[in-house]
């Protein structure tokens, strides 16, 4: 899947595996350096100080290695001398050698050296040795079979280590060693038995295959495509551990590794064949739902429970998706019992909190974080801003809940409160945000004159919506050079001189979520062709550049004819890195937006 | 009290609020204590002393000002002799501000994502875990909440406010996420007035100390009540730096636990985290039960005996190499020293005589413990342990002149080690007298001068080195009268030292 010859690299993917917490990425600066690092608190590839580099030894010296990886294992191959990396979701990993040693060399991804390391020693019954990193937790590593020393030099006017090397070195006789490095906050986790290395290659492949399992299969000649991002998702996949109770999803593994609440609800959407996970990926944010208010905090890590913050209510649009395409019987009854209460209070707290002050539930925002869009013109007039986006969530969540409510064994009679709200919202939206070509945010009263993508997600109500409003969003998103671009939908139109392909999100980048809003919206609309349209452009770009977040349609702004800003990689950025976020938008556009 | 020597060190603030004026090269400028927050964007990050600078106006350009601060009022005087005043609002968890100054509160430049937003109630400035809203309860706010789209945050917030009929009156609030804003119930007066009260109530909390010293008391109080740190759910810890830092930990609340006369209070600190090395909770223990603040009904032997014990077993199955003998340091930081000890030039792990002397106490109490609660066998089991123990370190790491460390797996012997090496003077009378003077010989008002040293003091008391002892509280006293206290967990020890030898 990843490697020196392959289509893509480890330089913008980082390699890893659904339950651990570490990761091995490319050096963006050093290609041809693999590094490895974990994700436990959240700190980026770019400025964590906890970074190894890994070495391939021929003879005790480090030789230039090509890799190769797969969900199985990562192999780094020297003139035939080979080492070979495989992850396990038991908080260690193996690595074994022929031929070939392993050094690990702990460095700074800011010029730091070796100062993660608070220590490293041997433990007093011969098993291994311990090292502590601080935040980063502890590594304990064993040589199963060969050899094994550590090098670390403490420098004592600086108090810290200026270098920590682990090597694992081949047995004289037969060539070959094999190590597990543990790694863990406080004490050593158990592990159960060291199997051997090929079975945990192959149950590697066998788990992933399970997992691949939750999809359904993608439309015609996008089969590679999709396997990459079933990977994504899957390696991005936690364990029940630290703040995360429940498995959920990280963001990315090695740059903003923490989960986004409302990524859950996107990832739910396409796991189509397991409708069971995708209720539980919707239903696990609300474990950290505010009980005096009702919000369901933003994003975690495992080493930072969710607290403040908050995203979109996506949770009706997923759900009001799936309910669409596979429909409800997922949900039993005492599901909706357990559950209702719990999305009537986010729904509730939307309104009471969020409220634009005009005694319904039209609901303005005070930040752009809380639309998800973090740079979209529909804010550039400031706050608070009346926005259509979060109504359409807003009007899908409310019929949920009523749905959930006709499901319940207690709420039933909850139904029809919750649809007249759905009903009025609905109504407010047409009539008051619709200009008659776009829908519309409003600061003070004042349309904001924006021409962002997101002033037509919206179309996520499908037919609740009037022909007339569903045919001209569908004629906007269509007609080429305004947002419709050759890789998809940008988000912010080309005729925009705000539009920007630099250090940005969604002021002009073509990214991943809004083409899967849009074209699932689209679609729910009775607009198949132009939506499948749309997702292949998005997809067949996918398919050439990889999983990443966010694409620059162009070299040049349209608008101006100005040469493109460009992000100065690498940097922790959306446009940068591959995401699971952008997987699981690929994932639903592929096995359901693009007919088979 | 006036905490004007401490201003650019710990700031004006409250126990019970997040609030903090600091002052930088005579500026004065408004922060919130940091508080931990999920995400990966750098909500909230900024190079600047604080989060809005507090400039006092005339014809619209910045006056030059002095102000003179107490622990409950801040008191700002331009040249022109217009004021403004500064106290906390506790059960609000505002600061107050009140003038007749012009005032501008300037963010100087703009924090990572922050998001400002003017209502017709107030000011909203979000960055990160920093929320101020800012209302006029007198007076006129003028403030530009404009958003910056493309850089992802709002403009510099740059607070104007003016008096009406010659006084202004301002609450900052820190406001948590959704919480409605708390009513304002007492006047600035009465929140001035009542700020001293609990001070002066917090200082009569902990230990007494000759009455000669009440002023040092009164300055080692200031910044232990200052930097409280709530932890949500009742729980309260103290930090070392309320306005840069969180870091605290069972060392340090150790420490900090043997200055309070409250048993529930001590206790409490004593068990707020998890006991770690160096195991200072067993001499904290040991105080908790010479003084009699350890009662059975409440479960508190219990608990604490459960805490020690967890820390004693870490030491007997993790830091020693065959579960019988003298316990290593793994790392240098389980020293509770921020530089690299001496003994760990032989390598690690290290076998070191401070670990083990606090072991041996550990092991003392849990028999007292055990007993206390009628567990006998237990009992007779630590205590046995704390024997051996004491024999090893005799025997082991003595060298005729002082202790040393040794690398557990080979036995080379470290050097000693300035501070640490005398660390085993806290097992008193345990020791041989040769010992106790050998070790007396080099323990000094510099030796002990930090929070871990002062125990060395106590030691001495505890060996019948008494006038030595009560010499280095003094000369510690004098030192905080004449140079205030960096640390509240210095302080906090110092006063235990006090209370312990002059008392």
């Amino acid at each position: 899947m990843f490697g020196t010859y392959e289509k893509y690299n480890l330089v913008r993917c980082s390699f890893a595996r659904c339950g651990s917490n570490t990761y091995i990425a490319e050096d963006f600066y050093r290609q041809g350096l693999l590094r490895l690092g974990n994700n436990w608190t959240g700190i980026s590839l770019n400025i964590s100080d906890f970074m190894f580099d890994i070495r391939l030894l021929i003879n005790g010296a480090p030789a230039k290695y090509t890799y190769f990886a797969d969900e199985g294992s990562l192999k780094l191959d020297a003139r035939g001398a080979e080492l070979e990396f495989a992850l396990t979701d038991r908080s260690h990993f193996r690595v074994r050698g022929r031929g070939a040693g392993l050094r690990l060399e702990l460095r700074s991804a800011s010029g730091k050296g070796a100062r993660a390391c608070r220590g490293l020693y041997a433990l007093a019954d011969g098993s291994g040795w311990e090292g502590d990193f601080a935040n980063f937790g502890k590594l304990f590593f064993r040589a199963i079979s060969g050899n094994f020393s550590v090098s670390t030099v403490f420098d004592d006017d600086k108090n810290e280590y200026s270098l920590v090397r682990i090597d694992f070195m081949p047995d004289a006789i037969t060539g070959e060693f094999e190590a597990a490095v543990h790694d863990y906050r406080d004490h050593i986790l158990p592990y159960g038995e060291y199997e051997d290395f090929d079975k945990l290659v192959s149950d590697n492949r066998a788990d992933f295959a399970r997992f691949s399992e939750i999809y359904r299969n993608p439309a015609p000649g996008y089969e590679e495509l999709a396997k990459y991002a079933r990977w994504v998702v899957w390696s991005h996949r936690t364990k029940a551990i630290g703040c995360f109770k429940e498995p959920q999803i990280l963001f990315q593994n090695a740059w903003s590794c923490s989960a986004a609440p409302w990524q859950q609800s996107y990832n739910a959407m396409a796991m189509l064949s397991d409708p069971a996970e995708a209720w539980r990926m919707i239903c696990v944010v609300f474990s950290n739902q505010d009980p005096r208010t009702g919000r369901v905090p933003g994003f975690m890590s495992y080493a930072n429970p969710a607290t403040s913050g908050l995203q979109p209510a996506f949770q009706g649009f997923a759900l009001d998706f799936l309910f669409r395409t596979i429909g409800d019987s997922f949900i039993s009854e005492s599901e909706a019992e357990r559950m209702y209460p719990k999305l009537a209070a986010w729904a509730n707290y939307w309104t009471t909190y969020h409220s634009a002050g005009f005694g319904d539930d039209v609901l303005a925002l005070h930040s752009t974080h809380e639309s998800g869009w973090d740079d979209s013109s529909l804010f550039q007039d400031g706050f608070p801003a009346v926005d259509p986006c979060a109504m359409a969530f807003q009007i899908l969540l409310m019929e949920v809940i009523a749905r959930l409510a006709q499901k319940s064994s207690s709420y039933r009679q909850e139904h029809d409160g919750w649809m007249t709200r759905a009903k009025k919202l609905l109504d407010t939206l047409i009539s008051e945000y619709w200009d008659g070509e776009k829908f519309i945010a409003k600061v003070n009263g004042k349309p904001v004159d924006s021409l962002s993508l997101a002033n037509f997600q919206p179309i996520m109500l499908g037919k609740r919506l009037p022909p007339e409003i569903i045919d001209k969003v569908a004629e906007k998103l269509t007609a080429e050079g305004q947002w419709l671009t050759e890789i998809g939908l940008a988000s912010e139109s080309m005729l925009s001189e705000r539009a920007t392909f630099g250090v940005s999100f969604v002021c002009g980048r073509v990214a991943g979520p809004q083409n899967m809003i849009l074209t699932v919206g689209l679609q729910a609309a009775g607009k198949q062709k132009e939506a499948e349209m749309i997702a292949r452009r998005f997809c067949d770009h996918a398919a050439r550049e990889g999983i990443i977040l966010g694409y620059a349609p162009y070299n040049i702004y349209k608008a101006n004819g100005k040469t493109a800003d460009q992000q100065i990689p690498p940097i922790a950025t959306d446009g940068w890195t591959w995401s699971s976020w952008s997987a699981n938008c690929v994932l639903t556009m592929l096995t359901e937006v693009i007919a088979k | 009290m006036d905490i004007k020597p401490v201003m650019s060190l710990f700031g004006f603030g409250h126990r019970r609020t997040r609030h903090i004026i600091i002052d930088r090269e005579g500026e004065l400028w408004l922060k919130l204590a940091p508080a931990p927050q999920g995400g990966f964007l750098p909500m909230g990050a900024t190079p600047l002393p604080g989060t809005l600078r507090v400039e006092p106006l005339e014809d619209g350009k910045v006056e030059p000002f002095s102000y003179s601060a107490s622990e409950s009022l801040l008191k700002l005087v331009t040249d022109s002799g217009k004021t403004a005043e500064f106290t906390v609002d506790g059960d609000a968890r505002a600061l107050r501000i009140k003038g007749n100054a012009p005032i501008r509160l300037n963010g100087v430049s703009s924090a990572s994502f922050v998001t400002t937003s003017k209502t017709e109630t107030g000011v909203l400035i979000s960055a990160g875990t920093t929320r101020y809203f800012i209302a006029a309860k007198k007076g006129s706010i003028v403030f530009d909440d404009t958003y910056i789209l493309n850089k992802f945050r709002s403009v510099t917030p740059v607070l104007d406010v003016f008096p009406d009929e010659g006084e202004f009156e301002l609450c900052a609030f820190d406001i948590a996420e959704d919480m409605p804003l708390p009513a304002i119930t007492n006047t600035f007066e009465e929140c001035a007035s009542e700020n001293g009260a609990e001070f002066k109530a917090f200082v009569d909390s902990l230990v007494d100390i000759p009455s000669e010293y009440g002023d040092v008391k009164e300055r080692i109080a200031y910044p232990i009540w200052l930097c409280h740190r709530d932890l949500g759910r009742g729980a309260e810890v103290i930090v070392t730096n309320k306005y840069d830092s969180v870091m605290s930990g069972s060392r340090l609340m150790s420490i900090a636990s043997m200055a309070f006369k409250d048993a529930k209070t001590a206790i409490g600190m004593l068990l707020a985290y998890p006991v770690e090395l160096p195991p200072i909770a067993g001499i904290a223990a040991a105080r908790l039960i010479e003084e009699n603040m350890l009662c059975d009904s409440r479960g508190e032997i219990y608990k604490v005996y459960a805490a020690l014990e967890a820390a004693a077993s870490k030491c007997v199955k993790e830091r020693t190499a065959d579960r019988e003998g003298l316990c290593f340091n793994a790392y240098r930081f389980e020293s509770g020293l921020k530089r690299s000890p001496e003994f760990f030039k032989v390598g690690e792990p290290v076998i070191t005589p401070d670990l083990n002397a606090y072991h041996v106490i550990l092991c003392e109490v849990l028999g007292k413990l055990a007993n206390m609660e009628y567990d006998m066998g237990a009992g007779k089991k630590w205590e046995a342990r704390s024997k051996v123990l004491m024999s090893k370190v005799i025997a082991e790491l003595w060298d005729g002149d002082d202790f040393i460390g040794k690398n557990a797996y080979t036995g080379d012997a470290s050097k000693p080690d300035e501070l640490l090496s005398l660390m085993p003077v806290i097992l008193g009378k345990r020791l041989p007298r040769e010992i106790i003077l050998k070790l007396a010989a080099k323990i000094n008002p510099q030796v002990t001068d930090s929070a871990m040293g002062l125990l060395l003091a106590g030691g001495l008391f505890d060996a019948g080195e008494e006038d030595a002892a009560k010499s280095i509280a003094r000369t510690a006293l004098e030192e905080v009268r004449d140079n205030g206290i960096g640390c509240p967990f210095h302080g906090a020890s110092l006063l235990a030292l006090a209370h312990k030898v002059l008392m």
